[in-house]
């Protein structure tokens, strides 16, 4: 999900028609650069080596996001596949979720995520929050910390997420829901779900993050 | 999904950049500033070219939730977006096929690309 404006000027994207490793080239009509759908990156043309601004996102299932959303737009054009269904996710192996930290990229695997929904990360000083949502698979990740604090998260007895520090709940949508710090918002970062092959070849140097060695806050 | 596809491992660095840049996109910090990684042995850009350039799309049809029938069932996936604060979905199954892939949108005041 990239916003198109570059330098000042909006930016039409086509499927270029070529593949790099495999993976989608896009091009814009304008400058005709071509980009690197994986990297957000000019390749070739203009705007070589310009980085688009990414927004965050999810993956979902519709049941999920429209009952968080239940004002939500939604695309409306004749269905291209049938296949991505909740149960793509069926080899969790095969999966990571990739993310930026301090000093380069991580990931975590999604065989991970499915036992352990809720980790409390530090990318080498960066404090992040991951929540895996196991009914609709998506994984978001915040930035945990508000106010100067830095804060831990766990579950209580009923699945709702609390921050250790003033007790206050959160949705899963990083916004405070009770407690102290009721109507506050995380800042959401960036995620990208992935093949682990693909992730790996485009980011050989990703660090992977064990997050049996990131505690989900008290036991 | 980013690469979907299954790809051949090489490429070593030229994230040397990348992560500098993203890094900085994001706002992390980089305080006690290690060396990036050696950039100088970037793979080189060699895409292979299958077809032509695919029709932009652009002024795409929406819907609200409310009005969903048949067009999107709720085991389906979704890419989802939350612009100027007001949530949009995007169902995977809309989005396959190189005639399909990207959809040039604008909510608000942003313009952006919905792709996966």
């Amino acid at each position: 999900m990239y916003v198109t404006n570059v330098e000042g000027q909006k930016l039409t994207f086509v499927v270029s028609g070529q593949l790099w490793n495999r993976s989608l080239v896009m091009m814009d009509l304008e400058t005709k650069t071509l980009w690197s759908h994986l990297l957000g990156r000019g390749m070739e043309g203009r705007h070589k080596d310009t980085l688009l601004e990414t927004l965050p996102s999810d993956i979902t299932t519709w049941a999920v996001w429209k009952s968080e959303h239940p004002k939500t737009s939604v695309l409306n054009l004749p269905r291209s596949s049938r296949e991505f269904v909740r149960n793509f996710y069926k080899a969790p192996s095969r999966f990571v979720v990739g993310f930026v930290g301090n000093f380069g990229m991580y990931h975590v695997s999604m065989e991970q995520l499915l036992k352990q929904p809720i980790a409390n990360v530090d990318a080498r000083g960066l404090p992040l929050l991951v929540v895996f949502d196991p009914e609709g698979t998506a994984t978001r990740i915040f930035l945990r910390k508000l106010e100067e604090k830095v804060l831990t998260f766990s579950a209580d007895a009923s699945g709702k997420l609390v921050d250790d520090q003033t007790g206050s709940t959160w949705n899963r949508g990083g916004v405070a829901v009770v407690g102290p710090f009721k109507g506050k918002a995380l800042e959401q970062q960036v995620s990208i779900p992935s093949f682990r092959q693909a992730w790996m070849t485009f980011h050989p140097d990703s660090r992977p993050v064990d997050l049996t060695l990131s505690p989900s806050g008290k036991k | 999904m980013h690469g979907r596809n299954q790809f051949k491992p090489r490429l070593q660095s030229l994230l040397a950049i990348v992560l500098v840049a993203l890094c900085f996109q994001s706002n992390c910090r980089v305080a006690d500033a290690q060396p990036a990684d050696q950039a100088d042995d970037v793979q080189a850009f060699k895409p292979k070219k299958l077809m032509s350039p695919r029709k932009a799309i652009v002024d795409s049809p929406f819907i609200v939730a409310d009005e969903v029938k048949d067009q999107v069932s709720d085991s389906e996936l979704v890419l989802g977006v939350i612009v100027e604060g007001q949530p949009r979905a995007y169902p995977i199954n809309m989005l396959t096929g190189p005639a399909r892939e990207i959809i040039n949108d604008r909510i608000g005041k942003t313009d952006f690309a919905a792709t996966w």
